[in-house]
């Protein structure tokens, strides 16, 4: 493992040397919230805690095209979409790269890997700023990450007082601490990834991680999924702006002749999202559509993959707009089992 | 623990106890103290865990259509709540008769983001009265202008108090005026920035729907936005912008300025501003002062026989 340091003042040129090959996206202040965008230039606005987006906006976009197709019922030409080109993600959180750590495994399993995540996951460059300080919803410690994970990264910078430590996580990061040597003072700091992982997470008194899955699947049935029901206003912010939700529906758009395939997100909160041709869903409930999420996120999808679907960022928490946080839930579920 | 907070523990419990409600719908404590959420008592026990503070930001109004399939429903009303329920109502999606309204006057809810922001922590209790704010944590008390913490749907409120009720907390505050000078100072800008402004915040909506679903406005029971026959799922920027005026197009006329849409919005999208527009057209174009609380006579809502214009165009 590679580790340079870099002065604070040079961050600027780093990041340019970073914008050189690529198109560089990263957090920036718009009409008073932070979101991740393409940078242009801009100074990338740093703040305890995520953006209002996730990385899945550059590598599940929102929605975007599958094929374009023209023609008749048995003649028709398909143009795919150009290869995505290279981009760089500069001021990530560690949550947020632990979460693409997690995406991959179901996108990218064989033997049906998602071809244009590949491609797109293939191009991009993940420069994660570890945190000194959480933000008002985090609590990624409960679920198993750290404020200084480098999981999913390409180069982690742990911020100091006067410098950031630079770690290359992979190949694809030691390439750029390579091509950024002129800026990198070969010295160490190991104090500065030490302060970060000690970084302390303050909500995280709201989640017991132990046994986290088989407490839940002991509430499985119990009727509070029904007060939550009567919360939740069945909307999709929780889903969409989740790093870790990856759910995606097919939809044509046809304009005579000619048309459009397109993906794009799609919640398992929304009604339809489970119903089936012949008329049956399996989730007819809002309760059923809740506890489904909960229970995919933190009992479901670690039986399968060993690691929760949730990263802890606290996106749920501060956007949703009944405050149906996934910590404080928790917490209410822990309250009526007592 | 305030005056109000027991009598409405009392009332919910007197409710529920009598046998006749099926639900309560006001607030509990959440995660932490300045974030409480919409809570749902359904014995009488339980009316304990209610609160009211300054904290209380979500509209409840919304919540009554699925909590009345169990039955009459008392609930927590603010000036918003009860326009909202107030549109419900003239909608003919909600009996009056079915609901127990227990009126609150407010004078505005704090945002738990910005007043964190600005004290540097969580904080534990906050006072609102006319003039500023107070949080205040531990030892530390400190007061603050109210368009420096209120929500943003609260900033131009001139509903403090619902004009239905059955039970009041407290005595009512007056009704104010409209003044719409956000959407004013709006309509002066060339065509050009105005173009520019709203694509920037449309460029970034997520069609998450949670405009829609918080709505008092929306009541629908199945909604074009569903369909993708109806509503493109697309998110180029010209499809956002048909997005967006599709759904500020199905609430004119309707929309009672309640700001639930502009809160409860994840991207921040300042929604209230497209309702004003309308808001002011209506006021202007047919001389409603206050347009946004339902009425008798509403404007887009109603067809007569001897209007002047012709709803086909081809007249004249």
């Amino acid at each position: 493992m590679t580790m340079n340091l870099l002065p604070s003042e040079r961050l600027a040129e780093f990041r340019e040397c970073l914008a050189a090959g690529a198109r560089l996206y990263g957090p920036v202040e718009v009409d008073g919230i932070v979101l991740f965008e393409e940078l242009g230039g801009r100074p990338p606005a740093i703040r305890p805690g995520n953006p209002a987006n996730s990385l899945k906006s550059f590598l599940c976009p929102q929605t975007e095209a599958v094929f374009d197709f023209e023609g008749g019922y048995t003649d028709v030409a398909l143009r795919v979409p150009a290869a995505p080109t290279a981009q760089a993600i500069f001021g990530v959180r560690p949550c947020d790269a632990v979460a693409l750590e997690r995406v991959s495994r179901v996108l990218l399993a064989e033997p049906f890997a998602d071809e244009s995540y590949r491609q797109r996951r293939e191009m991009t460059t993940i420069l994660t700023m570890a945190c000194r300080e959480a933000g008002p919803h985090c609590f990624c410690r409960s679920v198993g990450v750290s404020p200084a994970d480098g999981r999913g990264s390409d180069v982690v910078l742990y911020p100091a007082d006067g410098h950031y430590l630079l770690e290359a996580v992979t190949a694809r990061g030691l390439s750029v601490l390579q091509s950024a040597g002129a800026f990198l003072d070969p010295a160490r700091d190991e104090a500065a990834r030490a302060t970060c992982q000690s970084t302390p997470v303050p909500l995280i008194g709201a989640v017991e991680r132990e046994d986290l899955a088989a407490r839940l699947e002991a509430v499985a049935l119990h009727p509070h999924w029904d007060e939550l029901a009567r919360r939740c206003l069945g909307c999709g912010a929780c889903t969409f702006l989740c790093p870790t939700c990856y759910c995606f529906a097919l939809f044509d758009t046809v304009r005579g002749a000619r048309g459009r395939r397109s993906r794009g997100w799609d919640s398992c909160q929304f009604k339809d999202y489970s119903l089936m041709a012949g008329g049956h869903d399996p989730l007819p409930t809002k309760a059923s559509r809740i506890r489904r999420r909960f229970l995919h996120k933190l009992s479901r999808f670690p039986a399968v993959q060993g690691e929760y679907a949730c990263v802890g960022c606290g996106r749920c928490g501060g956007t949703c707009p009944v405050g149906l946080h996934l910590a404080g839930v928790l917490s209410e579920l822990e309250e009526v089992l007592r | 623990m305030t005056d109000r907070q027991a009598a409405l523990r009392d009332i919910a419990a007197g409710l529920l106890g009598g046998g006749q409600f099926a639900t309560f719908i006001g607030f509990r404590a959440g995660l932490d103290p300045s974030r409480p959420v919409p809570h749902f008592v359904r014995d009488a026990s339980g009316a304990g865990a209610l609160v009211i503070n300054p904290f209380c930001g979500a509209g409840l109004a919304r919540h009554v259509l699925e909590a009345l399939e169990d039955g009459p429903v008392g609930i927590l009303t603010r000036g918003c709540d009860g326009l909202g329920l107030e549109r419900l109502i003239a909608d003919g999606r909600v009996a009056r008769e079915r609901l127990h309204i227990v009126a609150v006057a407010c004078r505005g809810a704090v945002d738990p983001a910005r007043a964190r922001a600005i004290l540097g922590r969580i904080p534990e209790r906050a006072e609102v009265d006319a003039q500023a704010v107070t949080l205040i944590a531990g030892e530390e008390r400190r007061s603050v202008p109210r368009d420096s913490c209120l929500l943003s749907r609260c900033l131009n409120c001139v509903d403090p108090s619902p004009r239905l009720a059955d039970s009041w907390l407290d005595e009512p505050l007056p009704a104010g005026v409209r003044d719409f000078k956000a959407v004013s100072h709006m309509e002066q800008q060339p065509p050009e920035a105005r173009y520019a402004f709203w694509a920037r915040q449309f460029r970034r909506c997520i069609r998450c729907y949670a405009c829609r679903n918080v709505c008092p406005a929306c009541s629908c029971r199945s909604c074009s936005l569903d369909d993708p026959e109806l509503q493109e799922r697309a998110t180029s920027l010209a499809d956002q912008f048909g997005f967006q005026f599709t759904r500020a197009y199905h609430v004119a006329g309707r929309c009672v300025a309640c700001g639930e849409c502009q809160r409860a919005c994840p991207m921040s999208i300042p929604l209230s501003l497209l309702n004003e527009k309308f808001l002011k057209d209506i006021r202007d174009s047919f001389g409603i002062a206050d347009p946004h609380r339902p009425s008798a006579v509403e404007p887009l809502a109603c067809y007569r026989p001897d209007d002047p214009e012709s709803w086909r165009g081809d007249a004249r």
